[in-house]
């Protein structure tokens, strides 16, 4: 073997060694790993660089020593692994520099063994302590690592038969010397690359590796670390680690903090921390007591950057919560069931509903549905775990408190990793719908009453006239009752097309409101003589009573007024079959008061709140079709003034009031 | 020995047409204002003739007709369905049978008179 070969034995080894290294510091991140503070390693280290100058220089090598000391020196810190090499280096570099040329190649094959066995008990310390379940690939690796110490060993012996032979030949001594001089810059080439590697590894390392004092002060951080916050490590040693948090996780840290520093378990958290751009760095953190003999005096741990992750995260819980609060806050409800009917989900329940969500997860889904919707609702549930979708179709659900009610119902699979997971059904309380339809169905049936009717009979009448009039001799009492009858149908007939006018108008709002002059009692003059004649038909007395002082003029839309007061006559005539309607006007509390009462029928309490709502009529039979209060009242808003009934009850006979204000400008609707 | 015929019709003016159209019958005719009048006067004396409007007051139209085609004592009454409403929505209302017939309003006096005399063929006036 010749000396250049030699030379990359010892590389071979160097190399062999920042393997070892590595997987050691792979491990670093196990518990039962305690690095010790800084100046504790650095006089740690020193009497280990004793023991090891001390090994070096005995005349044979202690293995089972030289172990131990590889063993104290995995002990330390990361730190203190480049220390201990740098201290390598540095006495392989003292002792290749003070010995003689064939000297020094006998020192470097020793360094070489020390190293061998060193890092032997390095790694098997290392294993023990922390890759215990891989005995065996030590004991391989150890075995290996001896073996090539024998090579080393044989090398040697080879060398010091050269080295003899070399010495005796001088005239090859320049020579020598220049393979030397290579020799001795490979060697110191192997030991920088060494150091390299290790900050490499160091640099290289994706978790953060820090200690802390007993004031949580950083002791020690790694380039992770560094990098991560953006302050140099000057910076950061001595500084409070809660300096870096969000000032409200302080308190929760260091209460963390001080359960690790009296020795507890604390669990893997995350925090938040704030590097030197401001921004925020989430961490996985690790962090345990480091203790020394014993005894803790500090803290130490690995930090794992969860930034990524935890924005991955709060952008899932955000659209989390705002698709909750979304489906929450729709009108319709939305249930997820599962094959059974089960509920599983359900969004809100009414508020009126005695029953919580709570009550209703869990529950028989058609069991709050009216039996006679149940297969409905069941077949289209099958239907959804078979991945179809429904349409819409419309049910009665029965709440125990919320009484039944009409809803339209869709029902449609939930996909989950290609499989129906649950059924999702969208129900919309369809009860306004329902009662509106009512209302028009209503409507249409009351307007064509209201219209077909008087037709009939005017048509009727007609025929029966032509009759008479053709007949001789013409019979002139019955035609002329005939005449009537056809007359009072057809003013009928004109009221309700008017109505159905007004109708239309209400749709589209009232419409501008004119400013007349109006003499109240004139007013009720005209509405009297206008109502008279249906007054007679139906055998009613109508009558005025209007102040003897008189009263001031208003101001206001008369057409609007006259068909205001009609109205209320006409309704007073129609609920009243004996007795009299009485047309009154006064002033009150500066305001014109006018009011129409009847003896009929009266109006009961829950009705008399209803007689102003659009289309309402006590019953489908009645009269009209439910809009001439709706549009009094708008007549009379319109003018600032206030309308309403009063009535004992059935058969109290009802009185309708209105106000006016006096001589105002109305204003516009 | 005249026809008794039933009106049951809750419109006096209408009840008053069907009188002018009827006058030159010679028939005794009894007024129903309501549901619940046309049920009581049916019992006594007994009519040859029913003409009912199907809306009315109390008891509606077709409620006294099913009562009547239930009960058998007036189970043979023809009856003349008279409405605003269609043939069919009456149909939709009430089992139309051999006994019954129906005319829309409005009508004309020599349509009535044709519908009554067919109601009344093969039924002889009661005692």
């Amino acid at each position: 073997m010749d000396i250049s070969t030699q030379g990359r034995d010892l590389q071979t080894l160097r190399q062999r060694q920042g393997a070892m290294a590595e997987t050691w510091y792979r491990a670093i991140g196990h518990p039962g790993y305690v690095p010790l503070p800084a100046d504790q390693v650095r006089a740690r280290l020193a009497d280990l660089t004793r023991e090891v100058i001390t090994l070096f220089l005995a005349e044979s090598l202690d293995r089972e020593r030289a172990e131990q000391v590889g063993k104290a020196l995995v002990d330390l810190h990361l730190v203190q692994a480049e220390a201990l090499d740098r201290t390598v280096e540095v006495l392989g570099r003292e002792l290749v520099a003070g010995q003689p040329e064939t000297e020094a190649a006998q020192q470097r094959m020793r360094l070489a063994e020390l190293l061998g066995a060193v890092a032997a008990g390095y790694f098997r310390h290392a294993c023990r302590a922390i890759l215990g379940e891989q005995e065996a690939i030590r004991n391989a690796l150890v075995s290996e690592l001896q073996a090539k110490g024998q090579q080393l060993r044989q090398a040697r012996d080879e060398l010091e038969v050269r080295v003899q032979e070399r010495t005796a030949e001088l005239a090859r001594a320049n020579e020598e010397l220049r393979a030397e001089i290579a020799v001795r810059r490979r060697a110191e080439q192997g030991l920088r690359q060494s150091e390299e590697k290790y900050r490499l590894l160091v640099e290289s390392f994706q978790d953060g590796v820090y200690a802390l004092d007993m004031e949580g002060r950083f002791t020690f951080v790694n380039e992770v670390i560094v990098q991560r916050f953006g302050w140099s490590r000057e910076e950061l040693l001595g500084r409070s680690t809660f300096d870096l948090m969000r000032p409200e996780d302080r308190s929760r840290v260091r209460g963390n903090f001080e359960a690790i520093i009296r020795g507890e378990e604390v669990p893997i958290y995350e925090l938040a921390y704030v590097n030197a751009e401001g921004r925020e760095v989430w961490l996985e953190l690790n962090t345990s007591a480091l203790r020394v003999a014993g005894e803790i005096v500090g803290a130490q741990g690995v930090s794992r950057d969860v930034t990524k992750r935890k924005r991955a995260e709060q952008a899932l819980q955000e659209s989390e919560e705002r698709w909750r609060s979304l489906v929450e806050n729709v009108p319709d409800l939305v249930i997820s069931v599962d094959r059974g009917g089960q509920v599983l989900y359900i969004n809100r329940v009414d508020e009126q509903a005695a029953e919580t969500v709570q009550d209703i997860i869990g529950t028989d889904l058609l069991s709050w549905v009216q039996s006679g919707f149940r297969p409905a609702l069941r077949e289209a549930i099958d239907a959804a775990f078979e991945g179809r979708r429904s349409g819409y179709f419309e049910l009665i659900a029965s709440g125990a408190s919320g009484g039944p009610v009409w809803h339209a119902v869709r029902v449609g699979p939930i996909w989950r990793e290609g499989r129906v997971a649950s059924a999702m059904l969208v129900a919309r309380d369809i009860r306004e719908q329902k009662e509106i339809q009512e209302i028009k169905d209503n409507l249409i049936r009351d307007v064509s009453h209201e219209l077909r009717n008087p037709l009939a009979k005017v048509r009727m009448s007609l025929d029966l006239l032509a009759e008479i009039v053709e007949a001789e001799p013409v019979n002139r009492e019955r035609a002329a009752r005939i005449g009537q009858l056809a007359m009072r149908n057809v003013d009928r007939l004109l009221r309700t097309v008017e109505g159905i006018l007004d109708l239309s108008r209400l749709e589209s709002g009232i419409g501008p409101i004119r400013d007349q002059a109006i003499v109240v009692e004139e007013l009720v003059e005209e509405a009297m003589q206008h109502m008279a004649p249906l007054a007679l038909a139906a055998n009613l007395d109508l009558e005025a009573r209007l102040p003897d002082e008189g009263l001031p003029t208003i101001m206001g839309d008369r057409d609007r007024l006259f068909r205001v007061l009609v109205n209320l006559i006409d309704n007073a005539i129609k609920f009243t079959t004996e007795g009299q309607v009485v047309v009154s006007a006064q002033l009150k509390d500066s305001l014109a008061e006018v009011a129409v009462a009847d003896t009929g029928q009266g109006i009961e309490p829950h009705v008399l709140e209803h007689v102003f709502d659009r289309f309402y009529q006590e019953k489908a039979q009645a009269e009209g079709v439910g809009i001439g209060l709706t549009i009094c009242r708008a007549v009379v808003q319109a003018h600032g003034g206030r309308i309403w009934g009063e009535s004992a009850g059935k058969g109290q006979g009802a009185t309708f009031r209105f106000t006016l204000p006096l001589g105002s400008k109305g204003s516009e609707a | 020995v005249k026809y008794r015929i039933l009106i049951v019709e809750d419109d006096l003016e209408l009840q008053e047409l069907y009188t002018m159209m009827l006058d030159t019958l010679d028939c005794e005719l009894v007024r129903a204002l309501d549901g619940e009048q046309a049920l009581k006067k049916l019992a006594d004396p007994l009519p040859d003739l029913v003409i009912l409007d199907i809306l009315l007051d109390k008891v509606m139209g077709d409620e006294v007709f099913a009562q009547m085609r239930r009960v058998p004592h007036y189970a043979g009454i023809p009856v003349i369905v008279v409405s605003v409403l269609s043939a069919d929505r009456c149909e939709d209302l009430m089992a139309m049978d051999g006994r019954t017939f129906f005319l829309r309003k409005p009508f004309r006096r020599e349509n009535l008179l044709e519908v009554v005399r067919k109601a009344l063929a093969g039924t002889t006036p009661e005692a």
